[in-house]
């Protein structure tokens, strides 16, 4: 089904693939969009179904698939998604600048951008990101690809356990888990993606990243522990961070409350100063 | 325990804030007037009893449907709630002890229905009449809920009805359901909470359905001991609760906003859910519901459904089209004979009684001055009605979240908006009416695509006099208090303004 009523589909060439792209707005439209990167395995409606149109009800939203690189011959690295993200944005968001937004993977993809491309982001926002993959997540990475190539159905049931925080899984019945099992596949590109996982490292480019930044870090996340979003808010100079109380899958577990996050901050960037914290909304 | 018995003549001495209503709104607001100490305060009350809706709506199966650790005060949470959804009866205790706890009792005057308040201009002081005597206070807040007055549909020849017949906020608890032939009018929110309990004591049992709701699984379950004894020693862990169920509510808005992509994935849970509990083809398709999801308030049960596959149940679809002493018609043309008749009719939500009470600074009513339909700045502050607050009026009615949330974020408001003037000593506070029309303006643009103007529907929410949707918030529950919980004197000194240069100009 069509991820928002006003998105159009379009795509982009970049090399030989095409980057399929969503956008409910138009080049020269004036309005800068909320671009959204999605993570590992994902793509723009299976990590954004929720988000999108949440986001769309305000703002110009343009979400991404990275395209599976088919030929490539050597192992991929994160500039070949970053190029993808970059031709995308040229093409659609030249004029104006883009409000990216990164989950996961995605989250390192935008960070690398805002480094090497600055003039093509205006605010940067990274949900369950990092710099540097560490032994824990190493360890993690390397379960991954045994059962990836011994055990499909334990992978699922694995990753599935990691994605979400204990708080909602724990408070899912049986059926509900056993859907969430179900539901998760492996398209093509994802084991190349994974390897590119075991090794990221961006930690000597985010210093230098000038855009106004949101890091939100999820406090039940095993994937990707809020250690990292706390490093990547040591490390980027005018950054802001905020916790959800979710595992990784935030975009599945609290949709709105990123939603009230990023919109806060694209409207407002500099609303809360560089090296706070932001307070949750009390309930 | 309050035990005046003041006569309508008597004068009482002048207090800071006339709050009218015990429900929760009224209750939050004098809890904040208590803990600060600052102002003089009376709440008046018509019942006998605190409570509200909770006390009023004591019908067999009467429960919340937004999980009780999130249907409660913030500063008063409770880790003994029995359930997910607490029965009426511990909510209504809850209530109890918070206006008891708190020492809101002496405030309050039982049996003092607000019969009219007027504006005083000279004195720059509002004058309430009731029963139990004459009240006057700088500010008056109104918490008298917008669920509080049962509306009964006209229906040629009620009046010759031969049996027991009462809404189901009025519950008769002296006529005995058992072996008997009951009719449940409606088929909304209350509806599905009664129609298993009747079903259980009734030989026969038809209800009347103009329109099918979608019904949703509900997730309830008692608390464990230890759950309780978690939430008592740590405290916080209920403060987490609470978030997890405001943003999984938080949630569902977005489905509100009509994008096909999120509205049909929940529909088909409703529907998932109709098809599991019944089997025959001809009873679905009487309770598919014809309009888009999330247009009326979407309804939470596990027991609504099953009752009609009980062969002593019958599900009318026709509508009821005339009463003739035992005998109810519906519009189907089926006749049915009934000993009792129950109205799950709703209340009067978009025609507030309370504004044919209320008289402004020009001594026009407030329902005059809404003829074409409800409107405050800021969902409390109405232009020509000085130094009045309105809690739980226009647009705070929300389809997916919690109403304390917005009282609580009303109360913050209105607690400073005292403040202010208090701090600048101002004897009057009025809204600026451009900043009204231009809150109303955004609040429209606000509702445009969602599904409760488009889904196809005929709802509570939207006010048949000017299309509007007048009793909902329709954006996220945050967004309420981002936008309305803050206090910001502009509009009103803007007023004032106004006001001065007018009294300026005569003078010359
Ligand atoms: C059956 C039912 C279930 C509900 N379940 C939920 C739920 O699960 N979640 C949710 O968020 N909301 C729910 N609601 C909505 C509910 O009305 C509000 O949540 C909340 O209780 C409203 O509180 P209130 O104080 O504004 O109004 P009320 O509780 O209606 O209290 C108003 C008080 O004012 C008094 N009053 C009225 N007029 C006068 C007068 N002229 N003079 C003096 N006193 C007067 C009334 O007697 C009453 O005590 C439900 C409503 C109903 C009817």
């Amino acid at each position: 089904m069509k991820i928002h009523p006003d998105a159009v589909e379009g795509q982009v060439r970049v090399e030989d693939s095409d980057v399929t792209y969503y956008d409910t707005g138009t080049p020269g439209d004036g309005r800068t969009p909320v671009v959204l990167i999605h993570g590992t395995g994902g793509s723009a409606t299976s990590h954004f179904r929720i988000l999108y149109p949440m986001l769309a009800a305000r703002h110009r939203v343009l979400a991404i698939n990275f395209s599976h690189l088919e030929n490539l011959t050597r192992e991929l690295r994160i500039e070949d998604l970053a190029a993808q993200v970059i031709a995308v944005l040229e093409d659609r968001a030249a004029d104006t600048g883009a409000h990216l937004v990164g989950y996961s993977l995605g989250a390192a993809v935008s960070a690398t951008i805002a480094a090497d491309r600055p003039e093509l982001v205006n605010t940067l926002t990274l949900i369950a990101g990092w710099a540097k993959t560490d032994q824990q997540q190493a360890l993690r990475n390397s379960i991954w690809h045994r059962l990836f190539h011994g055990d499909r159905d334990a992978l699922r049931e694995f990753t599935t356990f990691e994605a979400y925080g204990h708080p909602f899984l724990g408070s899912l019945s049986e059926t509900e888990v056993a859907a969430l099992v179900a539901a998760r596949s492996f398209p093509p590109g994802i084991e190349e993606q994974m390897k590119l996982n075991r090794n990221i490292n961006i930690l000597d480019k985010i210093g230098g990243i000038c855009a106004p930044t949101l890091i939100v870090g999820c406090t039940y996340d095993h994937m990707v522990p809020i250690k990292h979003s706390r490093l990547l808010f040591g490390a980027i100079p005018d950054a802001r961070l905020a916790e959800v109380p979710s595992g990784h899958a935030a975009p599945m577990e609290r949709p709105a409350q990123l939603f009230q996050l990023i919109d806060g901050f694209v409207v407002s960037p500099q609303a809360v100063r560089p090296g706070t914290t932001l307070a949750s909304i009390s309930v | 325990m309050n035990t005046q018995n003041n006569s309508e003549q008597d004068v009482h001495e002048a207090v800071d804030v006339i709050i009218v209503g015990a429900g929760f709104g009224g209750l939050g607001m004098g809890t904040r007037l208590a803990r600060e100490g600052e102002k003089s305060f009376v709440i008046l009350e018509r019942a006998t009893e605190v409570g509200g809706t909770w006390r009023d709506n004591d019908y067999p199966g009467a429960a919340c449907d937004v999980p009780s650790h999130l249907y409660s005060y913030s500063f008063r949470l409770n880790p003994e709630w029995s359930r997910t959804f607490a029965p009426q009866a511990e909510i209504l205790g809850y209530l109890s002890d918070v206006a008891r706890e708190e020492g809101l009792l002496p405030h309050i005057h039982f049996g003092a229905e607000l019969i009219e308040a007027r504006w005083d201009v000279e004195l720059t002081r509002w004058v309430v009449l009731t029963p139990k005597g004459v009240f006057t206070a700088t500010n008056l807040v109104t918490a008298v809920g917008h669920l509080s007055e049962p509306k009964l549909p006209q229906i040629p020849g009620m009046e010759t009805f031969t049996g027991d017949m009462f809404h189901s906020a009025q519950w008769n608890r002296d006529v005995d359901l058992a072996g008997k032939r009951v009719g449940v009018v409606g088929s909304g929110a209350t509806a599905i909470q009664v129609v298993p309990e009747v079903a259980k004591e009734a030989s026969e049992l038809v209800v009347f359905q103009r329109s099918a709701p979608y019904v949703t699984p509900r997730p309830d379950r008692a608390y464990t001991d230890a759950e309780k004894g978690m939430y008592r020693r740590l405290p916080e862990t209920m403060e987490e609760v609470r978030s997890e169920m405001f943003w999984a509510n938080e949630d569902r808005y977005a489905q509100r906003r009509g994008t096909p992509s999120l509205v049909n994935p929940a529909a088909k849970v409703a529907i998932d859910h109709l098809h599991k509990q019944i089997q025959d083809p001809a009873l679905v398709a009487k309770l598919t519901p014809d309009y888009t999801f999330g247009c009326k308030r979407v309804l939470k049960s596990n027991d609504y459904y099953p009752t009609f596959n009980a062969d002593h149940v019958t599900l009318d679809v026709g509508g009821v089209e005339s009463i003739a002493n035992g005998i109810v018609r519906s519009h189907g043309g089926e006749s049915h004979e009934l000993d009792v008749l129950i109205f799950c009719t709703g209340f009067e939500a978009t025609d507030l009684p309370i504004a044919y009470r209320v008289f402004g600074n020009s001594g026009r009513s407030l329902s005059e001055q809404w003829a074409n339909g409800m409107q405050a700045f800021a969902t409390m502050a109405v232009t020509g009605f000085p130094n009045m607050w309105i809690l739980n009026g226009p647009n705070t009615g929300l389809g997916h979240n919690s109403a304390v949330y917005i009282a609580e974020s009303q109360i913050e408001y209105i607690d400073a908006a005292l403040k202010y003037m208090d701090t600048n000593q101002l004897a009057v506070l009025e809204i600026d009416g451009a900043a009204e029309e231009k809150f109303m303006d955004r609040v429209e643009r606000l509702a445009e695509g969602t599904v409760w103007l488009e889904g196809g529907c005929k709802s509570w929410y939207v006010d048949a006099r000017n299309g509007r949707l007048t009793t909902l918030w329709p954006d996220p529950a945050y967004s309420f208090r981002q936008e309305n919980g803050v206090f910001d004197p502009a509009p009103f000194e803007l007023a004032r303004r106004h006001t001065d240069a007018a009294a300026l100009s005569e003078v010359r």
